[in-house]
Order: structure tokens, then sequence, then C-alpha cells
């Protein structure tokens, strides 16, 4: 009898502890958990410097402001063999369907790299020529190296140096109101989705 | 002090040497496949040091276990094992629950029958399998901290593991049992 | 040896009268559904096709739990007669399967869940509004619910085998291979196979269900389809296949006691056994013979194994079968009648999955109702007569009774009923009418109509014998 109250005693600790880790039972990954913290939290992006590819300086909350679009974020970097070319090809179709539905006023993508060290501005320009970037709708930019940590941190991304020099990173799109405001962030592949909503909601 | 409690207390301060532990913590499949097991194998070892707790609260092993298979299966959640990395007081839990399991497993290993070890060992094979599973599988790194490589090695050892576990429980089974387990069958 | 062995026989423990109880009303209710199944296709059923479905998985998932229950009451009861079996885990494997019964039923009534009871992956996780995670995962969870309570009885086997016997070994009867001495009863050969095959099978249906389980909530973290539906597989055709190795424990134990002769166990017996134990494991591929993306080593595999997987016990367990009654004098009664009726079902349900297991007939006839027609021969005059057998011999006292023509009446409408059920199902199949559809075209409509008519013929005589049973087994038994 008292083995049996232990173990039930056992088992709703492990539930317990179980649950608060999956926050519910909703997650098991912290790239689950950062997306619903940020989908809660609704952080607003920090006003870190940013270059972007033809060498001009914002700091990147009064740029959103100034822009007044619903922003599409990314994290990059141009030496990327991997996952960032997913990245470029999912938002050169985004840039497309962006310019078909005539949604350049509303939406803007936005590629961020966090290899400042490597990706000068000069470096980016290329990378965006080479990816067929449409000024109007797609930029890139780069922070100055002392603000990458803050940025990443606001954004819940880790980059890891791999064997091969280069970085694993969590690829996802980062969803950003025109307040400034991070709403969520979904799958890379799920861009399209976004545009339907964004058309649907008024 | 018994010489198996001390080789316990040491193991256990020597796989948290910072050194050491940045080591091991590097990469998953150390994190996982060797960290983990030395501090179960800490655990068990300091066991003998300590007082066994009540048979009563421990009928047949099955309170022990059931804490042993519960903390395993807390530290397979991959967030867990992300969070450690970059927090000091989940990283200290870590250490205290995985070497409790080690005790508990120490205490009631013997007391179990081959029902209550087989409960356990069906819980906690699959397990190992279903995460080693899903590390192989996933399309997407689990643990934000760890390359995608680790991942698929990681899951590979674990996959390796439980089945090798299972083969040996199986062979148990045809083997003339005058063994522990059928003494105190229950 | 057998006669010495018995620890005890006194009749039948509450545990078991109360499997065979719950079996015998359960297997009533899932034959309705069955045949309101048939009769929706007849179009004599005005059934919306998203019911139908959720019958259907009801109907398959109840079918294979309840046979396992059935099955799991007769090995405990005879199995117990050898060795020292403890109530309280028959009681604990009950529990857990009530409560997953109820898991499993809400999630298909309640939460619309209609994946059929294979839940192939990924299914379960596409309900396209027909039903939501939390209904799939309240289907699945049941089912690890069911497979929990199932590995505690196993286990408790297994234990109890080990301490009479020592090891697998020594009860799957190695040792009377080489000296010929000491042969293990059927029984314990029969219910080591089980306990084997059913613990992996278990542990493997562990493993995929909670790798959905997670994919349901985590879609991110997708799962190998063909790994998944392998396991799936493994775990399913394992635990149904076993079905009928525990209920023919039933024929091993009454048949004897209706000719007066004993089954003696040879060793081509105990081969066959064995080799079973290996060959349930590794025929399930047959039923995957239309995955062009699975590695060909399986597919040849799956077709030999099929070819050779239940012939050795079932061969060895007609002709002796055959060997008991004949010149017997056997005493005729329902239960001696549905189990002799049980083996000639079980053969005749090989003989479809034969033709099927081959590459080239499977490839037209796997998803027609060809397939239901195999199983439904075996399971329902093999298993499901041997499960009626046993329910009707505890409600006699386990003592041979009287041929009434009430019984006689019910027994041969069981028989013709169930096998021409079957029948149609194979010339369905033969003329391509394709399984796991609510809807038929006219042309075949006809053929649902007349399984129809034998449907409602089994359901009718099922449940006159499943009442009759089910009011003996309740009354008290009189004081000798």
């Amino acid at each position: 009898m008292k083995t049996l109250l232990a173990s039930v005693i056992v088992v709703l600790l492990g539930v317990w502890a179980v649950a608060s880790m999956s926050e519910g039972f909703e997650l098991l990954t912290s790239e689950q958990a950062r997306r619903l913290d940020i989908q809660r939290r609704q952080p607003v992006v920090p006003n870190v410097r940013l270059t972007d590819q033809s060498g001009g300086a914002h700091r990147f909350g009064d740029w959103v402001q100034a822009q007044n679009k619903f922003l599409i974020v990314d994290f990059i970097y141009t030496n990327c063999q991997s996952l960032c070319r997913a990245l470029g090809s999912e938002f050169q179709q985004l840039q497309r369907n962006i310019v078909e539905r005539g949604l350049q006023n509303r939406v803007h993508l936005l590629s961020i790299s966090f290899d400042p060290e490597h990706d000068s501005y000069a470096v980016l320009g290329q990378y965006a020529n080479h990816l067929q970037a449409n000024p109007e709708v797609w930029s890139f930019a780069a922070p100055a190296s002392a603000d990458l940590e803050i940025l990443l941190q606001t954004f819940g991304v880790t980059v890891i140096p791999d064997q091969t020099g280069g970085f694993q990173h969590n690829a996802a799109l980062v969803w950003v109101a025109p307040s400034g405001k991070l709403l969520r962030v979904t799958d890379y592949a799920s861009g399209e989705q976004l545009l339907d909503e964004l058309v649907k909601s008024n | 002090m018994n010489p198996q409690t001390v080789a316990g207390a040491g193991l256990l301060l020597m796989l948290n040497i910072p050194f050491i532990r940045r080591i091991m913590e590097s990469d998953m499949a150390y994190h996982m496949l060797l960290q983990f097991p030395l501090i179960l194998l800490a655990g068990w070892l300091l066991a003998r040091g300590f007082p066994e707790p009540a048979k009563k609260w421990n009928y047949a092993g099955v309170t022990g276990l059931l804490a042993a298979s519960m903390i395993l299966m807390f530290w397979m959640i991959p967030r867990a094992l992300d969070l450690v990395l970059i927090n000091n007081t989940l990283e200290l839990l870590k250490f205290l629950s995985l070497a409790l399991a080690g005790m508990a497993l120490a205490w009631s290993w013997p007391l179990a029958g081959m029902i209550v070890r087989g409960f356990f060992l069906g819980n906690v094979l699959p397990m190992m399998m279903v995460v080693g599973w899903l590390y192989i599988e996933a399309p997407v790194r689990l643990c934000n901290s760890y390359l995608s490589y680790d991942q698929l090695r990681t899951g590979s050892g674990l996959l390796a593991l439980s089945i090798a576990g299972s083969l040996l429980w199986l062979y148990a089974f045809f083997m003339p049992s005058n063994q522990a387990g059928n003494s105190e069958i229950r | 040896m057998n006669v010495l062995n018995r620890i005890k026989s006194p009749l039948a423990s509450a545990e078991v009268k109360v499997y065979a109880a719950i079996s015998g009303v359960v297997v009533l209710l899932m034959m309705v559904f069955g045949l309101v199944m048939r009769m929706t296709q007849g179009q004599m059923l005005p059934i919306e096709p998203g019911l139908f479905y959720q019958l259907m998985t009801a109907h398959g998932i109840g079918m294979v739990a309840i046979a396992g229950l059935g099955g799991s009451a007769v090995m405990w009861h005879f199995l117990g007669k050898y060795v020292n079996l403890r109530a309280g885990f028959a009681w604990a494997n009950l529990a857990f399967f009530l409560a997953g019964v109820v898991l499993v039923l809400g999630g298909i009534f309640v939460g619309g869940f209609a994946a059929a009871w294979t839940f192939l992956y990924p299914l379960p996780a596409n309900g396209m509004g027909m039903w939501g995670r939390h209904a799939a995962a309240a289907y699945m969870g049941g089912v690890l619910l069911v497979g929990v309570g199932m590995l505690l009885f196993y286990l408790e086997a297994a234990r109890a085998i080990i301490q009479q016997y020592g090891s697998f070994a020594k009860s799957l009867g190695w040792h009377f291979l080489k000296s010929g001495q000491d042969a293990p009863p059927a029984t314990v050969i029969a219910s080591s196979v089980v306990t084997i095959i059913n613990i992996l099978a278990i542990l493997v249906g562990a493993v995929i269900l909670s790798m959905m389980l997670i994919n349901l909530y985590v879609p991110e973290i997708a799962i190998h389809p063909l790994l998944a539906k392998n396991l799936i597989f493994l775990f399913g055709h394992v635990f149904i296949n076993s079905t009928i190795y525990m209920a023919v424990i039933a024929v091993y134990e009454i048949l004897p006691q209706y000719t007066g002769r004993t089954w003696k166990v040879y060793k081509p017996f105990v081969w066959a056994w064995s080799a079973t134990c290996l060959m349930v494991l590794t025929v399930y591929p047959h039923h995957l013979l239309m995955d062009f993306a699975q590695p060909l080593w399986m597919h040849i595999m799956g077709q030999i194994i099929s070819y050779t997987s239940s012939l050795p016990v079932l061969a060895l367990t007609l002709t002796a079968t055959l060997g008991m009654i004949y010149r017997s004098n056997i005493k005729w009664d329902l239960t001696s009648a549905l189990l002799v009726l049980s083996i000639f079902g079980w053969s005749a349900g090989v003989i479809p999955a034969v033709i099927d297991g081959t590459i080239a007939v499977n490839q037209v006839m796997h998803n027609t109702l060809w397939v239901p027609g195999h199983f439904h021969l075996y399971l329902l005059l093999g298993c499901m007569a041997m499960i009626l057998a046993f329910i009707n011999w505890l409600s006699n006292q386990e003592k041979a009774q009287g041929f009434s023509a009430l019984d006689k009446a019910m027994l041969w409408t069981f028989a013709i009923s169930a096998f021409t059920y079957a029948l149609i199902f194979l010339m369905s199949g033969q003329a391509s009418v394709p399984r796991r559809m609510a809807v038929h075209l006219p042309q075949w409509v006809w053929y649902s109509q007349a399984a129809s008519l034998f449907a409602a013929g089994v359901v009718l005589s099922s449940m006159v014998i499943v009442v009759r049973a089910l009011a003996g087994i309740i009354k008290p038994v009189k004081p000798a």
C-alpha cells in the first residue's frame, strides 16, 4: 500500500516535470519553445544598427516603423551551403508572389546575416544580385558585431559553428508587425501561407 | 567508508570538473551516451553508502524503478538537453536526479522480480528506441545547441543500445533461471 | 507428466469467467457492427460514410482486442492448471483493457476517429476535419493502454512458466527434442510461444504508437512511412495471429476429455511450435507486397513464410485432431462440435491466405474483399468458434452435455452462415470489389445484400450460443 502511494507520488512528480518542461505537452524542443515564447511575449525588435546591402545604415526599430510594412525576416550567412539556400529560394518565390499579388506596399522581406565579420555590405550586395533580389521587396542587412548577440537573443536564433567552417542555425521565418513587434515564428517553408493570411485579414 | 561509495563520489566529482563537463557536453552523443550513464553509475556506486530506504515503501522495487524510468524519460526530452547548457540550476538538477536514478536502480533492481524488471525494461527500452528513432528521423535539429550530425550519431547510439538491451533480455528468458530474480519472483 | 504436472484443476476461476463473459458480449456487439456495415454497403441502411468508417475502425480494433481477451481467457484457464498464475495480474490486465477501450471508443465515436484499426501513418494525423488530433491521440493512447495491460499479463505468464519449467528453452520442449524425455504439455508449449511473440509485438507496438503520438503533437518530427507500416503490421499481425494460437489451447485441452484419449506431444509438434515462434514474427510482409518501396528480399520472405508459417502447427493440429476423433466414440455436444468446426475453419482460412501471399496474386487482390474473406474465414470460423466452444464449456461446468435440437440448429446456422459469409467476401474479392469502401457500385450491391443475410445468421446463432452460455456462467455453482 505504501509502495502504491509512493509510486503514485513518483508518477505525479514525473508527469509534472515533463509537463512543465514541455509547456503542457505542447512542445519537445527548444525551437518550439522559442516560437511559442515569441508568440506569447511579442518582443519589440532591438534598435540596433544595421548596414544594408548598398551600405546604408539604419536603426532596426526605427527602420521598421518608417517602412510601415509587415516584415518577414530570416537569418542567413552568405557562405552557407545548406539551409540558407533553402531559405534563399523560399524568399525568391515569396518575392515573385508578392510582386504578382501587388503586395509590395504591405510586405517586405529582410535577410539578416549573423556573420558580420565576413558579410560586409559589398558581400551582401553581391549575394543579393546573385539571388536576383528586388530591392523594393527584399533587403539584406548585417548588424555591427557588437550588436549581434542582442539581435540573435531577441529573435531566439542559436548559431553554432560546425566542423566544415560553416554554421548550423535554426532556420525559420519571423513575422514582424509594422509596429516592430515580433508576432510569430514559423517553418521556413510557410511563407505562402502567411501571405494568404495577410490577404485574408482585410 | 565503503570503497564503492568513495568511487561513486569520486566519479561524480570528476564529472563535475568544469573542463571535463565542457568536453562531455560539447557533443550530444557524449552528453547522452557517456555522461548520463556515468552519472547513473556514480549513483549506483554511491547507493551502498546510504541506508537503504524502507522496503515497505519500495515493495519489489516498484517505486525505485518507476522513479528511475521517470527521470530517464525526463532527460530524453530534447528541450531539457538544450536547457542544461544555458541554465545552471537545471544542470545541477540533472546531476542530482540522474545520480538519484542510479541509486534507485541499485536499491530496487535486486528487490525486483521478473515482472517488475520486465515492466521497467518494457518501458525504458521502447522509450530509448523512440527517442533514438526521433533523433535519426527528425528533419530539423531537435537541439538548437547541437549539430545535426551529432543528433544522428546520438540517435543511432540510442537505437543500438536499446536493441542490444532487448536481445539480452530476450536471451535471459531462455537461460536456466537460477540467478537472481528467480528466488524472489514477484 | 501430463497428468502429474497438473497443480490444480478446479472449475474456472472468477477472472476467467469475467474474461469469457466480457468477450462473449463484446463479440456480439462487434458482429452487429459488421452486419450494419454490410447492410450499408448493400444499401439497406441509410448510414453516412463518415459513420461507416467509424464503425469499421471500431469493428476492427474491437474484434482484435476481444479475440485477444477471449484467447487470453483460454490460455489463462488452462495454463493455470500447470503453473502458478496469480489472479491479480489478470485483473490488472482487465483494468488497463477497459480503460483503453473507453479511450478507443471515445476517440472513435466522440472524437470521430476513423482511420481504420491499423492507424496507418500518417492518416491519424490528417483527419481533414473528420477528427482532431485529440481524437487520434485518444485512440492510440487507448491501444497503448491495452498493450500495457497485456504486457503485464504475459510477463506474469512468463514468470510462472519459467518458475515451473526453468526457462523457455525447457517449456518449449527443446530438451525433449534431444532426449525424448519429459515433454512439456501442449498447453505450456503454446503458451510459451504466444508469450514470447506477444511481448515482442507489444514492445514494437509501444514504439510505433509513442512515435505517432509524438508526431501528432510535433508534426515537424516526420516518421518514415514505410518503416511505420512495417512496425504497425509486425505488431498487429503478430497480435492477431497469436489470438488463434491461444484459443487453440481449448482444442488441446477440451477435446481429449470428449474422446478419452490424451493429447500426446511428439517431436514434430515441438518443432512446429518453435518454428512458428520465428515465422509468426516474419510473416507480416505479405501485407506489404503492394508497397513497391519495400526491399525485395522482404517481399520474397513474406511470400515464402506465408506459405509455410501456419502450416506446421495447423497440419499437426489437424491430423492430431482427426486422429483423436477417429473411432473414438467422441461425445458430440455443442462444445466438441464447435471445436472440430474450428479446426476446419482454421484450415480453410489458410488457403486464401496462401493465395494472397503469392506476389503475383497479391498485386491485384490485396485491396479487394479477398483479404477480409481470408481473415474472416480463419478468425470467425476458427478463432471465434474456439472461443464460443470455450464459453460454452465453462457454462456447462466443464463437462460434456446433451446435444439439444436447439444446439444443433444453432451450430449448423453458425457454421453455414459463417462459411457462406466468408465465401461471399472471397467471391467479391475475385470480382475486384475493393475493401474499406462505404459505398459500392450498383453491380456489387447484391454481394453485400447476400452477405448481410448470412451475417444476420452469424449474429443470431452466436447470440443464442453466447446468451445461453452466459446464463450458465453467471449462475452460482451448486455445491456438490
